[in-house]
């Protein structure tokens, strides 16, 4: 006999999503849009954590907000956690204390595991929003020690940083791909080894298909790595034959 | 065999895939060689996620590694896969005769719902004994097809091959996305 057990209201969301307070459209592919997966996901927005308060200030503030935000998620019902900033990492220790369901707050805690697919001698190469504010302490709170790394940041390239970080509401995809597209193309030039890439910055993942006809690398996202734990809470039946 | 794998990835790389994993996860005592061979991603066991789902969990919870035999699953295996100071616990199937008997043993034929409830059992039975483990690394291949009945059972995440494998398709073949805003 099976039983069910209820207790709260809503169901069928296994993965719960902490959202940074932010404004621009948040294109499919961005884990902030729920039709990037093929999956229902439940989207929390914690409200004043903005892009300025919690990467260009490293304000720690906003702690206790996703602390509240992830326990509600818990609550209602989700079976992991995850956010749509790959900085995060830094809250990676106090949100794991806080609920019992997993949770992975950057897609940098996949970096020491694609490090080791590589050939000695390649690097993982880390595409973030601003490489000068991803610092070794956000890297060592994704599990990232003695792993060789190139740090490859989109400071210089403001079709794609003002939409993140100036508050711009509205933008041209097409423009903010071939931007993305000309930045990989262009470190990867000058980083010859590096064998992969793992993207911190969310809303690179939207161009990861037209970055990867370009250069030709895996690319490992906050998209993936959701996709991974959520085959991994969610256990479907294999429905081949011999 | 060393030799035989490293020739044996060479041949996959030159028929064009794009990443290269095996069927066995203790064949991560080759993955240095073989990454060493190719030119591709290689991912040799399953138990290279060990480490990112560890950091995962909350503090004092542990990661359970299913194997097929504990005895045989060596400190060098776990490290080549990147395990160092994760609190594991291994769990080998050399006392469920309905499962070692079969896949390790060669047995051409298998009673799949039989091999079920002594997967589940088993795996109750582990998480009855240790109350701290947080989620399953699955080591052995031959798991996988009965993770969503132990899944039903017990509600522990379950990570195993498949789920790795499809990760590593998802980062060497990225899709176009079709959502909308």
């Amino acid at each position: 006999m099976t039983v069910f057990h209820g207790g709260r209201t809503t169901y069928g969301e296994a993965i719960g999503i902490l959202l940074l307070d932010t404004r621009f459209p948040r294109m499919p592919g961005d884990i902030g849009n729920a039709t990037t997966f093929d999956f229902p996901v439940r989207l929390r927005v914690v409200e004043g954590a903005t892009v300025q308060r919690v990467i260009m200030d490293g304000d720690e503030s906003a702690l206790a907000d996703f602390v509240d935000a992830a326990r509600e998620l818990e609550a209602a019902g989700v079976r992991a956690i995850t956010t749509t900033c790959g900085y995060l990492t830094t809250i990676q220790a106090p949100l794991v204390e806080a609920v019992d369901v997993p949770v992975f707050c950057s897609s940098l805690m996949q970096v020491p595991m694609v490090a080791r697919m590589l050939p000695r001698g390649k690097k993982v190469g880390i595409l973030t929003l601003d490489s000068r504010r991803l610092t070794d302490v956000h890297l060592r709170a994704a599990g990232i020690v003695d792993e060789s790394v190139v740090l490859m940041g989109a400071e210089d390239v403001p079709a794609y940083y003002d939409n993140c970080v100036g508050g711009v509401e509205s933008y041209d995809p097409a423009e903010v791909e071939a931007a993305v597209v000309g930045l990989v193309s262009d470190l990867i030039a000058r980083h010859p080894n590096v064998g992969a890439i793992v993207c911190e910055g969310i809303n690179f993942a939207p161009y990861a298909a037209a970055v990867q006809e370009a250069v030709n690398l895996p690319w490992f996202d906050i998209v993936d790595l959701t996709r991974l734990v959520h085959s991994a809470v969610v256990k479907r039946r294999y429905e081949g034959y011999l | 065999m060393l030799p035989d794998f490293v020739e044996a990835a060479k041949e996959l790389e030159a028929a064009g895939v794009r990443a290269i994993t095996t069927s066995c996860g203790y064949l991560s005592t080759f993955q240095d060689t073989i990454t060493a061979a190719v030119n591709v991603p290689v991912f040799t066991s399953s138990l290279m996620q060990v480490p990112m789902v560890s950091r995962m969990l909350p503090p004092g919870k542990e990661v359970a590694i299913l194997t097929i035999d504990s005895r045989r699953l060596t400190e060098k295996t776990l490290k080549a896969s990147g395990i160092t100071d994760e609190p594991v616990v291994v769990m080998g199937a050399e006392e469920v005769p309905e499962f070692y008997d079969t896949y390790p043993r060669g047995a051409v034929e298998i009673d799949p719902e039989k091999v079920e409830g002594a997967v589940i059992g088993m795996v109750q039975d582990l998480l009855k004994r240790n109350p701290k483990v947080g989620a399953i690394v699955c080591e052995a291949i031959n798991y996988a097809p009965y993770a969503p009945g132990v899944q039903a059972a017990t509600g522990i995440p379950w990570f195993d091959i498949i789920d790795l494998t499809k990760h590593v398709y998802n980062a060497v073949v990225k899709q176009r996305y079709t959502g909308y805003l």
